[in-house]
């Protein structure tokens, strides 16, 4: 099996997590947008795990359990607030959410 | 232990000041009693601390003789270090004692005498404020803090002047006393910059313990034209709060407030905290003849200038307040010729006996009805005898017959001022005039208001009026017959030769100066005290000589109509200032305004106002509200800043 | 994997003194679940018991940490966490902010008809994490601690949940807070990427190691995006725009608890990273002039984008939404002259400790006035306020004063402390355009005065609300606090002195 190069395993990274912020910026579905921001905590766990292989320490490993437990929790109470915002606006646009501005 | 004396009025402050500010909307039933027990109470306690503090300091040895209570720092920047600290000496305790004890009495003649006051919280309030301020003055260890007391006294005092502020005229002489007082305060400043810069301390024994090393190692010569400089601009503060020629002119206004206060604050104790920080910075004045000069002969100009405006006066309380202006000016003549502990005593007796006039006074304005003019009082000896009695030897005190307490001061500074060798002959002349002059309007005052024939009845102005002139409330008698036993024995600390108080202040003024070709002159000094026991009884001879047959008084008048008419216009000083300062300043102001403020600033600063409210406007329309466009924003910033970063690194 | 071999005993056990220096947390910790417990069982029908459990471990915590403030620093759990001086200063913030926030919210809640044992355990929740902020030496429990305060916050924020605007308000906060903590988060793993360590003492360490041949790129990108969460979270312009919306669809106490423990926390930990990548302490000129370059344009950016806007703001929570992002600006003048002046960072914390007293205050206010959905806070209801509620007037306009920066109130000794480390540190054209900013916030300020001193009231005249004896106690509080530090700065400035010198 042939070893992949970590700078391109790390480049891939940065750009999922670019193309996660991309996504966040430009879909208009809240549940998509959530899903871009999972996106983007996926691609800083790749990272750990990349720089944990690649420095022979075992800290990034464990920091990648952290995330994820915290990204869970993220997603529940990020679904949360969709349902409570679904009730008053009955929508999950994010062009409808303009009503506080200025 | 310290800072216990001032707490308590500050306590009673805050009691009072809450009261008045949780009930003001219903007046107090019980009329002055409550609130003016809590603020007896509150200085009266203060008033036992001293005299507890003075015992111990006097247990102590005599080079050791200070206490200090450092509470804690209260303003750090740079070099400049500010200690909220107290300290207590033989100088602080003479005033501390005199200062709490003759505020206890006020406070409780006021209960008296605001009997009838619809806020009397507020009253007692501000003057448990006043005494505060009064304290933190006195035991304060460093200049700053003696500045924040002097402040608080002068707002106190501003205060209570417009104490009936709805009456135009008192609020106006409020007024007055405060901007004439920031005048004065501008000098003390500058003083105390100039200190900071030169020494880098503003603590008082830093800073004399520094001029002290100074001047042993001989150096203290080379800097005199700045601590000349420093003297006079501390003097200009003094001049300001002590109502000294030629910043005096607010304190006659100041009779507006009512009596008590004039006794507490206008001639007890505030306008004495000049003398104060004179004799407090003594080391100062010791290096500086000139300086000392310009106190001397400002004190005695004072002096004589004022005694005789207060001989055409018909307001009781405004010869009263002329009264204490002169006696203000001996008492830096006696600090002038470096006999501070003279001017000392004089402040302790003369803040008995004038307490002790104003206080009858009062009695005499309460029984009038408010009648404040004394050519329409007369005969009152019989309707008021305890307050005939008192008046009369507080008029005798500071007429300087002996054995009262006035002589012995007075007296004591008359001496420096010949012997002294920074004195002459001719300040020893001009000073015994004045003392004529005192006994004289003293005189003056007290056959017209006390002997002769009543002279209201026919100049009520209406007729039917019943008016029945009384004896003040036993509250109000009471004070001042205490004061009337100090005024008559308090002299006794301060026998020549004897004295206690000099003394006792010596470890910090030091002794007064003595020329060597007077030092032994024993016998000369009997023969001045003769010579001016004589002068004061030649006053009050031809007073009541002269005040005995009215008509004649009248027809004089009416021959020396230039002179009197100059006295009673108090020399047109007012008028002067009006001509020279206020009005073109008045004038150039409205000009300014008109040419400059409304024409250039108004338009600058409110075409930048409209700039910038144009700016938020169009600035605020970028918060769309979207979330995509916020997110938007963070990218680029990310990538802008990150980029910067980026370029930085390669 | 050597670690896993030998299993030191040290890492398992807590010695006595680690756990007396854990004390706040414990008790904060031990609070927030039996508040849970509480509300989970519904046992009573009553706001009272998570109230009550709230306040007292609270106070119990506050008690604890000032008294951990006077002993020695305690290294915890193999060096993640430090229970110093710093950490402790802050926590009483959190803490003291955490409950004035509580007391204001009990009537308020009823008023709202959200009466619910929920929110207490979510404040709680927040302080613990903003508590664990603080005192975190490693990236990865700051970012945990970061998440555990922003996840509860969210919640808050959206807590009136029949509210549209507090939905909106929620999800606006959620979305940008959960990228900006991606963003965080990449940047812990570029740090880690490059350092081989996630701990800040080993991002230092490495830092002075490497000192002679500059950073690499990574490491400088990494640095870079692990203090943009804390940025964001200060709203400092660009990363502010979201600030205004989300103070305006909050509850009114949710708002004060924002702009003042939150915002504490995330300088808190901002300042923390921001020393561990190296700015100030000269080991890296790149990472020295050109983070100071960004931050001194956002700085001037934050402050005049800040004043200005809120100047044309009518609605006071609105507007004190936009004058927070102004005092964020001011803030990061005294993180840029910090290095560079004598006091270091202290005017920072000095600053920060004015803002929480001083804006707390005024939000119990706000708090106190709101009229049903937080209506009844544009300027013209308070009209004639002095006249309707003159103790509520009165508080107000000194916390409008101390805001303005006016002596002798915390904001102005505040303001002038760091100004005058600014200037110490030669950064005179910031300190000028700092002084001309909050010439502007002067106008804004006071206007709130002259509506509530020189207006009459409206002709529709509000409810007169009662207001709780609860929010009095906190206003009379923050009153106190707020001149106490206005006319005696030296021992709060002493206090912040030994809060930053423990870093």
């Amino acid at each position: 099996m042939s070893q992949v190069e970590p700078w391109v395993v790390l480049s891939f990274c940065s750009i999922i997590f670019f193309i996660g912020f991309t996504g966040l910026l430009i879909r208009r579905n809240i549940l998509v947008v959530l899903m871009c921001i999972e996106l983007m905590l996926n691609a800083v766990n790749l990272t750990f795990v990349t720089y944990a292989k690649l420095l022979q320490n075992l800290g990034g490993q464990v920091a990648v359990f952290f995330i994820i437990t915290v990204a869970a929790a993220e997603t529940a109470v990020g679904l949360g607030l969709v349902v409570a915002m679904f009730r008053t606006l009955r929508s999950v646009d994010t062009d409808q959410i303009q009503l506080l501005r200025e | 232990m310290l800072f216990l004396i001032a707490l308590f009025p500050l306590l009673g402050f805050l009691a009072n000041g809450l009261w008045h500010a949780l009930f003001q909307a219903r007046p107090v039933r019980s009329g002055a009693l409550i609130p003016g027990l809590v603020g007896s109470a509150a200085i009266g306690t203060s008033f036992f601390a001293s005299l507890l503090l003075f015992v111990r300091l006097k247990g102590m040895p005599v080079s050791q003789r200070e206490v200090e209570d450092v509470l804690f720092n209260w303003v750090t920047a740079g070099n400049l270090s500010i200690d909220i600290a107290f300290r207590l000496d033989p100088l602080s305790s003479v005033f501390l004692m005199f200062i709490t004890g003759v505020a206890t009495l006020i406070h409780l003649y006021s209960i008296g005498y605001m009997e009838n006051d619809k806020t009397p919280a507020k009253f007692f309030a501000y003057l448990n404020l006043f005494c505060f301020s009064m304290i933190v003055l006195v035991l304060g260890s460093s200049l700053p803090l003696i500045f924040l007391g002097w402040e608080g006294v002068g707002l106190c005092s501003y205060l209570l002047i417009a104490y009936w502020y709805s009456d135009l005229e008192k609020a106006s002489a409020g007024k007055k006393a405060f901007v004439v007082n920031r005048i004065g305060d501008v000098g003390f400043m500058i003083g105390m910059f100039i200190i900071f810069a030169k020494f880098g301390t503003l603590d008082i024994a830093a800073l004399r313990a520094l001029v002290r090393q100074a001047q042993e190692a001989g150096a203290a010569g080379a800097d005199i034209g700045m601590i000349t400089t420093v003297c006079i601009c501390l003097f200009v503060g003094c001049i300001g709060k002590s109502a000294q020629l030629p910043l005096f002119v607010w304190l006659p206004d100041a009779m507006a407030g009512p009596t008590p206060v004039s006794a507490l604050i206008h001639a007890a104790t505030m306008v004495t905290s000049g003398v104060y920080l004179v004799a407090r910075m003594n080391f100062l004045y010791e290096l500086s003849s000139m300086a000392s000069h310009v106190v001397a002969i400002t004190g005695l100009a004072t002096a004589l200038f004022a005694a005789s405006i207060a001989i055409a006066q018909t307001d009781i309380k405004k010869i009263l307040a002329y009264s204490t202006i002169s006696q203000l000016g001996y008492m830096f003549l006696g600090c002038g010729v470096g006999a501070y502990a003279a001017g000392v005593g004089h402040v302790v007796t003369h803040a008995f006996f004038k307490a002790l006039l104003f206080l009858g006074a009062g009695n005499v304005i309460h029984g009038m009805h408010q009648q404040q003019d004394i050519t329409k009082m007369g005969g009152l000896k019989t309707k008021m005898p305890k307050t005939f009695l008192a008046f009369a030897a507080g008029a005798l005190a500071i007429s300087g017959i002996p054995p009262f307490s006035g002589f012995f001061t007075k007296d004591e500074i008359l001496w420096r001022a010949y012997s002294s060798p920074e004195g002459s002959v001719w300040f020893w002349a001009l000073a015994l005039l004045t003392s004529i002059l005192t006994a004289f309007y003293m005189t003056r005052l007290f056959s017209l208001v006390f002997l002769g024939k009543p002279r209201f009845q026919k100049s009520t102005q209406t007729p039917g009026e019943s008016f029945r002139v009384h004896e003040a409330p036993g509250i109000m008698v009471i004070p001042v017959q205490i004061l009337a036993v100090l005024s008559v024995i308090g002299g006794f600390i301060a026998i020549p030769h004897l004295s206690w108080l000099e003394h006792w202040l010596s470890p910090v003024l030091g002794q007064p100066h003595q020329s060597a070709a007077v030092a032994g002159g024993s016998g000369m000094e009997w023969l001045l005290m003769v010579v001016s026991t004589a002068a004061a009884a030649l006053g009050i001879f031809v007073g009541l000589k002269v005040y005995a047959n009215l008509p004649r008084v009248d027809r004089i008048k009416e021959r020396w109509d230039w002179v009197t008419g100059v006295l009673r216009n108090k020399w047109y000083v007012d008028e002067l200032y009006g001509a020279v300062f206020v009005r073109p300043i008045y004038r150039l102001s409205l000009a300014l305004w008109r040419g400059f403020d409304i024409a250039v600033i108004d338009r600058l600063v409110l075409g930048f106002g409209k700039a910038t409210v144009w700016t938020g406007q169009t600035a605020r329309l970028i918060q769309t509200g979207s979330i995509q466009v916020y997110a938007f924003v963070i990218l680029v910033g990310i990538l802008v800043t990150a980029g910067y970063l980026l370029y930085g690194v390669a | 994997m050597e670690a896993l071999k030998t299993i030191r005993p040290e890492l398992l056990t807590l010695a006595p003194d680690q756990l007396r220096a854990l004390s706040p947390y414990l008790f904060v910790f031990a609070g927030t679940l039996l508040a849970i417990l509480f509300s989970a069982a519904r046992v009573v029908k009553s706001r009272w018991p998570a109230f009550l459990i709230f306040i007292v471990s609270s106070i119990i915590g506050t008690v604890a940490a000032l008294v951990l403030l006077r002993e020695p620093p305690t290294l915890l759990f193999n060096g993640m966490m430090s229970s110093d001086a710093y950490a402790n200063s802050f926590c009483v913030i959190f803490l003291v902010s955490a409950i004035v926030t509580a007391a204001s919210s009990l009537k308020y809640l009823d008023n709202e008809e959200l009466q619910q044992p929920e929110y207490y355990v979510l404040i709680l929740f927040s302080a613990l994490g903003m508590m664990l902020m603080a005192s975190a030496l490693d990236l990865i429990v700051m970012f945990i601690a970061f998440e555990l305060m922003s996840l509860a916050v969210y919640m808050l924020v959206g807590f009136r949940r029949n509210d549209r605007r507090s939905n909106e308000a929620a999800m606006k906060y959620f979305i940008l807070g959960s990228a900006a903590s991606a963003v965080l988060l990449y940047g812990v793993a570029l740090l880690y990427g490059a350092t081989g360590s996630t701990s800040i003492r080993g991002i230092f360490a490495y830092l002075q190691a490497a000192s002679g041949q500059g950073v690499t790129p990574v490491f400088a990108i990494g640095a870079w995006f692990a203090v943009l969460g804390f940025l964001f979270k200060i709203a400092v312009v660009p990363f502010h725009m979201w600030m205004p919306d989300v103070y305006e669809g909050a509850p009114v106490p949710v708002t004060g608890f924002m702009t003042t423990g939150l915002k504490a926390a995330a300088f808190a930990a901002f300042l923390r990273v921001f020393i561990a990548t190296g700015y100030g302490s000269g080991v890296s000129a790149v990472i020295q002039n050109h983070i100071h370059d960004i931050l001194w344009v956002s700085a001037v950016l934050t402050m005049v984008i800040g004043n200005v806007i809120a100047l044309t703001q009518t609605n006071l929570k609105r507007m004190l939404a936009y004058s927070s992002i102004a005092h964020s600006g001011y803030i990061l003048v005294g993180m840029i002259a910090g290095p560079l002046s004598e006091q270091g960072y202290a005017p920072v914390f000095m600053y920060l400790t004015a803002y929480a007293v001083m804006n707390l205050g005024a939000f119990v206010i706000l708090t106190s006035l709101a009229a049903r959905n937080d209506g009844g806070l544009n300027l013209h209801d308070f009209s004639g306020l002095s006249r309707r509620h003159p103790w509520l007037a009165f508080s107000l306009a000194i916390f409008m004063f101390s805001l303005a920066g006016i002596p002798p109130t915390a904001g102005f000794s505040a303001k002038y402390v760091l100004f005058y480390s600014a200037i110490q540190a030669n950064e005179i054209p910031l300190v000028v355009i700092s002084v001309l900013c909050s010439l502007i916030s002067v106008y804004y300020y006071l206007r709130v005065l002259v509506y509530m001193y020189m207006r009459d009231t409206p002709d529709e005249v509000p409810v007169r609300r009662r207001v709780s004896v609860w929010s009095a106690a906190a206003i009379a509080a923050m009153v106190i606090l707020t001149l106490q530090i206005g006319v005696l700065p030296a021992r709060i400035v002493a206090a912040a002195k030994k809060a930053v010198t423990s870093l």
